[in-house]
């Protein structure tokens, strides 16, 4: 292993011996996330698709059906998630400024909004269950029983929402990595890869949420 | 950069099932996809030619219809999942594509290892299911039969969903590489068109498999947890599952044949022995077809109750590939013009690409018109057609790279006799396999039943015999490509006189690639120069 | 790390983005409450856009980016414009679907003209009968139509002997049509509405030279056979209903390609052992027999699959019983779940409608049937 190795002194991290130099790798990362923010994209976008077409097919449907969600979670959670990622942002910033402490403390604070977020999704989730809006086959509330395609709508609710969820706790999960590696002094203004990708990621997980919110909450 | 020291290469160097098995080198898991796909080539094979026999003789020959059934799913499944997808650009991809842009390994060659073993376990999955309850939905799993069958379809469907992600991040490796990991020199308009090709592919694999990864998802929901989405009885829409797969399926029938192109684009210049015709026009058109593939789902759908608009849209689009198809086609022939041709085995087989591609080709066009696919579609036309595409296409291609290549991926050279033989066989039959039914379709025999009326027994006997010869030219493939690894002898580095940068190499190559990083000056085709 | 540090210290940035984001979340809530009528989707997603465009240039710095990041990531959105706009121009587009009218097509596909044409028993027509004859109708009513064809002895009441001058339910050509096309209720008389009109006409034509009592149409006849309907009696009275039939439905189509498909061997060998009529045999032969044949040999085409030539057709046949080795050969229950639920790629209907009892002599007169 002594094909052009480089050793980044502070952080101890060695450069993958097939990049020329510590920027190559830095970028090589980027440019790969970047592409798997994509393919994120497109893996919601199946939902989208399915959401603008059935909303197209049977708009008054979902002007009932979204009556029954509830907007003040909604717009709690919209705002919960933004300023996660305000500090995630300030959290990448720190450590690109040498600064770890403050770092570690804007990724706590990431953590706990995100904690937050899947809290009260799991109150409005509970909720949901109670009244018998469930996706699809499994209906059973009784207010909306006179529309036969209105499963649809929570199908969708559900799906979006929930794979979603999946992300916002893979994301709560990268945080922790990144968090334990920072605590190690792994990262410095010289290699910080790892806090800008998870970063990058958590934002997508804010974007898309910033979908889903009227979409789902907010049809007037 | 010849003659330098022998240093252990990478077959050897180091030794040992755990240093191949926890590999990072971009070659060792070429060669892993390599095995693992060919395997399941075999096995997808065995179904075909089981498929054949049954369709021998009218009437029940071997199998009843529900077997008959599973069989063509797991044929299906198997041969696009398993072998066609990834056979080019996971395993030749994976060899070359960063030697000939000068680089050490890819980008990412932990990623590289994790997709490799993420594509097993999808596939072991499929596997699974396949040996629980089997599947008999086509590999299409088509809504609604596919929620109503009581057969394994969340498993398989799993594995698919699983097999998505090593797709996606196999490409998006291979777009990294090619942007950030060139060597000096080599500019984007000097890259070999193979290097395109795959980056082409790449593009496709990361914007479309996503959309499949939902589509399984959100079927196997459907399965487990009655969401609706495509099921009418819930409200939903069966027809919208066709679109989600096609939007996927339409653009992997890209992914199938453009590395399969690029390496025409390779093996023709060398065995003509003049630079390639239209080199821009071969590169660009490449990205053309990924593009255009996404436009063009609907042409599977004509007949599924699509809007008018839809139907007419989509013929309309689907037109629009021939172009950068046909484009391909003319600069291919274009280099041959006064060449200098030597009929080895890799250009007897890109020939055979053009032939039968070109057939597989122009018999889209029809089906892309909307009337005539009223007629023909779900028969053995349409069967036909993409047989030509997929097996006259890609898997000449891939046959072409591999008797290319084979030098220097195990310094070894295979017979060349037994190759032609084999070339001959396969060519032979193929020919009789398929070209039949074009006849068959056309009078409207229809496709996946285990049966037919007598009317068309005379076609399908030439056609199950063709598939005979297949066999025994794959077998014969098999052999002399396996015997030549214990053959004494050493290949050369160049056997071919090829002038891109994995020729200039040893054969087989060290761990990491170059002895240096080489500086590109010069066009990938340069002939005008070369020495014998 | 030259580029890291181009855009250090952002924090100030970042908490104006925030601020901004925080408002239009407030706007984009409040308005929701206001109906905009069709542009409520467009107010929503203009702001939800504006948010999403901030977090992707400030938050995740695209706006400092180089180019191909920038590029990688609105690809991802325009290819998600084409999939929603390709999938809409379908599922939006969709012409009404609407149940086919199958009433009564073949006359739809006739003038009145015609009709009267037909009607009248030309000598031609009656040679035409004459084949569809041999083919339809020899196997019970006899080859010279004196009602002893091979079936006839297993036939109670037996097959009409047309030379007796005898007709049952009228001899006049349109009753005669309509025994034809509705069958003769409580007898093994079928109705042969599968059989073209022009078809049914050429047997009349025939039927009626066979008998030595050919009494002609009145108004009254017309009317109680219901042929009145298809004839041009003047404006106004000729039922429009069938001609606006826009489909004709594939399985009919079929049904009038199938029928002129000759070489059914079946029909013409009579069962073994027929002089005691067992249960089953009962049912086999009011249910099964048209298609399946007297002696479950098969080989009677139940469908066009393709044209060989301009005038061969390829047709799917049924099967003969004997040389099947399918699980229902040899296990009820199986047997019970195939003849319920039908083949359906094979046009074969679900027939459900059996007692305990019905079912295994069914069952038991089938295999009887293997057994020969």
């Amino acid at each position: 292993m002594t094909h052009g190795e480089t050793v980044i002194a502070e952080t101890k991290h060695k450069v993958p011996h097939h990049f020329d130099s510590a920027e190559q790798a830095f970028e090589s990362s980027k440019l790969g996330l970047w592409l798997f923010l994509v393919t994120e994209i497109l893996l919601f976008g199946g939902l989208f698709v399915a959401y603008v077409i059935f909303r197209g097919l049977y708009p008054d449907l979902f002007h009932t059906a979204s009556q029954h969600l509830n907007k003040i979670l909604g717009s709690i959670n919209t705002v919960v998630l933004i300023c996660s990622s305000l500090s995630m942002a300030l959290a990448v910033d720190r450590v690109r400024q040498n600064d770890p402490n403050k770092a570690h403390q804007y990724m706590l604070v990431t953590l706990f909004f995100a904690a937050c977020f899947m809290i009260i999704k799991y109150v409005e989730y509970t909720h949901k269950f109670h009244e018998g809006l469930l996706p699809g086959g499994n209906f059973t509330n009784a207010a909306l029983a006179g529309d036969p395609k209105a499963p649809l709508f929570f199908s969708l609710y559900f799906m979006m929402t929930g794979l979603h969820g999946i992300h916002v706790l893979v994301g709560m999960g990268l945080i922790t990595w990144v968090l334990i590696r920072s605590n190690r002094g792994e990262f410095s203004s010289s290699y910080y890869t790892p806090v800008e990708l998870v970063g990058l990621y958590w934002h997508l997980v804010d974007l898309i949420w910033i979908y889903l919110f009227p979409l789902l909450y907010l049809i007037g | 950069m010849s003659g330098h020291a022998e240093v252990g290469n990478y077959l050897t160097h180091p030794k040992g099932l755990r240093s191949w098995l926890t590999t990072v080198d971009h070659k060792r898991i070429g060669l892993m996809y390599m095995a693992t796909s060919m395997t399941f080539f075999f096995v997808g094979g065995i179904f075909a030619l089981l498929i054949r026999l049954e369709l021998m003789t009218p009437g029940l020959t071997l199998m009843s219809a529900d077997t008959y059934n599973k069989f063509f799913t797991y044929h299906g499944a198997i041969m696009i999942f398993m072998f066609i997808i990834p056979i080019i650009p996971a395993a030749l991809g994976n060899f070359f594509l960063p030697i000939m842009i000068g680089a050490k390994d890819v980008a990412f060659p932990r990623l590289n290892l994790a997709s490799y073993y993420i594509f097993i376990a999808g596939a072991a999955l499929s596997v699974w299911a396949l040996m629980a309850h089997g599947a008999d939905t086509g590999w299409t799993f088509y809504t609604p039969y596919s929620i109503r069958s009581n057969t394994s379809v969340v498993l398989i469907t799993l594995g698919v969903f699983v097999m998505g992600f090593s797709s996606i991040l196999t490409g998006l490796n291979f777009i990294v590489t090619v942007h950030k990991l060139r060597c000096p020199g080599m500019t984007f308009h000097r890259m070999p068109l193979f290097v395109w090709a795959i980056y082409a592919t790449a593009i496709i694999q990361v914007l479309a498999t996503p959309v499949i990864g939902i589509t399984t998802l959100l079927l196997i929901m459907e399965r487990l947890l009655k969401i609706g989405i495509f099921d009418p009885a819930l409200g939903g829409d069966a027809v919208l599952f066709q679109h989600f797969f096609w939007f996927y399926s339409h653009p992997a029938v890209y992914i199938m044949i453009l590395p399969g192109m690029g390496i025409i684009s390779e093996v023709i210049p060398v065995f003509a022995r003049k630079h390639i015709f239209g080199y821009k026009a071969i590169a660009y058109s490449s990205l053309a077809i990924a593009g255009i593939s996404f436009l063009v789902w609907g042409h599977h759908m004509f007949v599924s109750g699509q809007s008018d608009l839809a139907n007419m849209l989509f013929s309309v689009l689907t037109m629009f590939v021939a172009i950068p198809t046909a484009i391909k086609v003319f600069n291919w022939t274009a280099t041959l013009y006064k060449g200098s041709i030597s009929l080895k085995t890799p250009m007897l087989y890109a020939l055979s690409f053009l032939f039968m591609f070109t057939i597989g080709g122009l018999t889209g066009l029809f089906l892309a018109a909307l009337s005539v696919d009223v007629h023909l579609h779900d028969t053995y036309f349409v069967v036909a057609h993409f047989h030509y595409v997929m097996m006259g296409g890609t898997v000449m291609g891939l046959l072409a790279g591999l008797h290319y290549w084979w030098p220097k991926m195990f310094g070894k050279m295979v017979h060349e006799w037994s190759a032609k033989i084999s070339w001959g066989l396969i060519f032979i039959g193929f020919n009789m396999t398929f070209f039949t039914q074009f006849f068959l379709g056309y009078l409207g025999m229809p496709r996946r039943y285990y049966d037919y009326p007598p009317e068309y027994a005379g076609l399908n006997m030439i056609s199950t015999i063709g598939s005979w010869f297949l066999l025994a030219g794959f077998a014969l493939m098999a052999f002399y490509f396996i015997r030549s690894l214990f053959l004494p002898g050493k290949a050369p580095a160049n056997p071919w006189g090829g002038k891109t940068l994995e020729w200039q190499i040893a054969s087989p190559p060290t761990e990491h690639n170059f002895p240096e990083i080489p500086t590109v000056t010069g066009k990938p085709y340069d002939y005008g120069v070369v020495k014998l | 790390m030259a580029k890291g540090h181009k855009f250090g210290g952002h924090a100030r940035a970042y908490i104006k983005v925030w601020a901004a984001l925080l408002v239009l979340t407030a706007v984009t809530v409040s308005v929701s409450y206001y109906d905009f009528g069709d542009w409520n989707a467009f107010v929503a997603m203009l702001v939800a856009t504006v948010k999403g465009v901030l977090v992707c240039l400030f938050f995740m710095h695209l706006m400092y980016d180089n180019r191909v990041n920038q590029v990688v990531f609105i690809s991802a959105f325009v290819f998600l414009a084409i999939f929603i706009l390709l999938t809409g121009s379908d599922e939006w587009f969709r012409r009404e679907m609407k149940p086919v009218k199958v009433t009564d097509t073949a006359s739809a596909a006739l003038g009145a003209a015609d009709m009267e044409k037909l009607m009248k028993a030309a000598p031609e027509l009656a040679a035409k009968g004459k084949e569809i004859y041999g083919v339809q109708c020899a196997a019970c009513h006899g080859a010279d139509g004196k009602g002893d064809g091979p079936a006839a002895s297993a036939l109670n009441p037996k097959p009409r002997d047309f030379t007796s001058g005898v007709w049952k339910l009228g001899g006049t050509p349109s009753q005669v049509f309509h025994t034809i096309t509705h069958g003769s209720p409580g007898t093994s008389m079928a109705g042969f509405a599968s059989v073209s009109v022009p078809d049914r006409w050429a047997l009349v034509a025939y039927l009626r030279s066979l008998s030595p009592n050919k009494p002609e149409d009145t108004p009254e006849t017309l009317k109680q056979s219901g042929v009145d309907k298809m004839l041009d009696q003047g404006p106004g009275t000729r039922d429009q209903g069938p001609k606006t039939t826009e489909a004709i439905p594939v399985s009919f189509a079929m049904k009038q390609y199938v029928q002129t498909d000759v070489g059914v061997t079946d029909l013409t060998v009579p069962p073994a052992g027929t002089d005691s009529v067992s249960l089953g045999q009962k049912i086999y032969q009011s249910d099964c027999m048209s298609c399946h044949g007297f002696q479950g040999k098969g080989g009677i085409p139940v469908s066009v699959v393709g044209f060989v030539s301009e005038k061969e057709r390829a047709t799917l046949k049924t099967k003969d019983f004997a040389v099947s080795r399918q699980t229902w050969t040899y296990n009820q229950a199986a047997f019970i779940d195939l003849v319920s639920n039908g083949l359906p790629g094979r046009n074969m209907p679900g027939f459900a409608d059996y007692s305990a009892e019905e079912w295994s002599a069914l069952y038991r007169y089938v295999q009887s049937l293997r057994a020969r």
